[in-house]
């Protein structure tokens, strides 16, 4: 209970620093129209390698934090991570029987893929509606390939830290 | 098993939302910013400390220089000749405004490609929604878009849904709107044809919105598209500001405030 408590509140203040590196760091690094979005790949990690059905609370921590600094209304990055994680976690054991760095990597890829494409669903969704600002640009389509690589290469490198911190525990 | 941790789960979205609807959280926003805004501030520094770039930007800054200093004797002569014109369009002095002084503490990038920037100041400093963001006293660089308790979120000019109202200081003054041109440069929409424009002419706000005074620098015109089939003509203006080096701006507050307190 104990180890578990610990673990939880290690695990927290990754996810916290995470987002301080995400949101004051890579995105003033990074050229304009591309986007990491390293609390995902970090929650579909943990969430796919660790206990399983007792880190669901990390999919909420997340979103909390996306939601923190999101433009969009309180709640939606939730959402929308909650739906990304429940199908990748639903595909990982209906159609997956390992945890393979290649299993992983395949697995995080399709939620960025997909959290990005829902969100810009939100996106057209609020111009249509008539939001006051939309945060709809023309340059997404062209960002969108670099992030994905970007977000390629932090699943592998996370991946093998994960591994190798497995194993010295 | 399962089914009793997905209602779990499902329960605990909807508290998040409620949560989030319901209360302020723009505290945890600000507590997590006092050490993302030092980050903010080592990835910017990082950003632009090429000697190359430094060299580079030292030349177009002289450049700016000689420019600016041409626009001030314009507008000195503008001074002395239109002071009538002046008090008509109701400017204001450019050392009158009251500034509050925010720290940027975090940046997104949201897919679709447009940047939001969240500052550490919100509505307990005074800060309302469409209050202006300046940099060095005058030079408008975007407008607070939400606020909150302590933070509040400011969207840049070169942002694609960024619109102000401004004028050019050319022969005669032409009007029109500004807005963002892929979130890189800016544009300035809906100027009469038969306005005549040069490049170099100075943009600065018209002060036709509200919290908006007239007389904010935005830019100069580098290219005008001008077409005999349009009654209007479009014109690309140059920022003398870049919006990645930024780690402190400057917000205008309320002018019926100001003129209040003076």
């Amino acid at each position: 209970m104990r180890e578990l408590k610990l673990s939880n509140i290690f695990i927290t203040i990754i996810l916290v620093l995470a987002a301080i590196f995400q949101f004051g760091f890579l995105s003033v690094l990074l050229p304009q129209g591309i986007s990491v979005n390293i609390i995902l790949l970090l929650t579909v990690l943990l969430l796919l390698e660790g206990g399983q059905e007792d880190k669901w609370w990390l999919v909420i921590a997340g979103g909390v934090l996306l939601d923190l600094f999101s433009p969009l209304p309180f709640g939606i990055m939730t959402v929308l991570l909650s739906l990304v994680a429940a199908l990748v976690y639903f595909v990982h054991i209906r159609f997956f029987t390992n945890q393979s760095v290649y299993t992983i990597t395949f697995l995080g890829l399709i939620a960025s893929l997909l959290f990005r494409s829902l969100l810009l669903v939100v996106g057209y969704l609020a111009k249509a509606g008539g939001y006051k600002y939309d945060y709809m640009s023309n340059m997404w389509q062209i960002g969108l390939l670099y992030s994905l690589f970007i977000d390629l290469v932090l699943l592998v490198l996370f991946f093998i830290v994960y591994a190798l911190f497995k194993k010295k525990i | 098993m399962l089914r009793s941790t997905l209602v779990k789960f499902i329960i605990a979205v909807g508290l998040v939302v409620a949560v989030g609807a319901v209360f302020d959280l723009s505290f945890l926003r600000n507590a997590i910013g006092l050490f993302s805004s030092s980050l903010f501030k080592t990835a910017t520094s990082l950003k632009g400390e090429s000697i190359e770039q430094l060299k580079v930007e030292n030349e177009e800054l002289k450049k700016k220089l000689t420019t600016l200093l041409v626009d001030y004797s314009k507008l000195k002569y503008l001074e002395n000749e239109n002071e009538l014109l002046r008090r008509e369009l109701g400017f204001v002095q450019k050392n009158n405004y009251d500034f509050i002084s925010a720290e940027i503490i975090a940046k997104t990038d949201v897919p679709t490609g447009a940047s939001i920037y969240f500052l550490n100041k919100g509505m307990v400093d005074g800060i309302k929604e469409g209050m202006p963001v300046v940099v060095a006293d005058g030079i408008l660089i975007g407008k607070i878009i939400k606020v909150e308790k302590y933070t509040s979120q400011w969207l840049p000019l070169n942002n694609n849904n960024s619109l102000v109202a401004a004028v050019i200081f050319g022969k005669e003054p032409a009007s029109g709107l500004v807005r963002g041109d892929h979130n890189l440069s800016l544009i300035m929409e809906y100027v009469r044809r038969d306005n005549d424009i040069q490049e170099g002419d100075l943009v600065v706000t018209s002060g036709r919105e509200e919290y908006i005074p007239a007389g904010l620098v935005i830019g100069q015109v580098v290219k005008i598209d001008k077409r005999d089939d349009k009654f209007f003509q479009t014109i690309q203006i140059s920022s003398p500001i870049d919006w990645g080096d930024l780690t402190k701006v400057l917000i205008i507050k309320d002018i019926d405030e100001r003129a209040e307190t003076e």
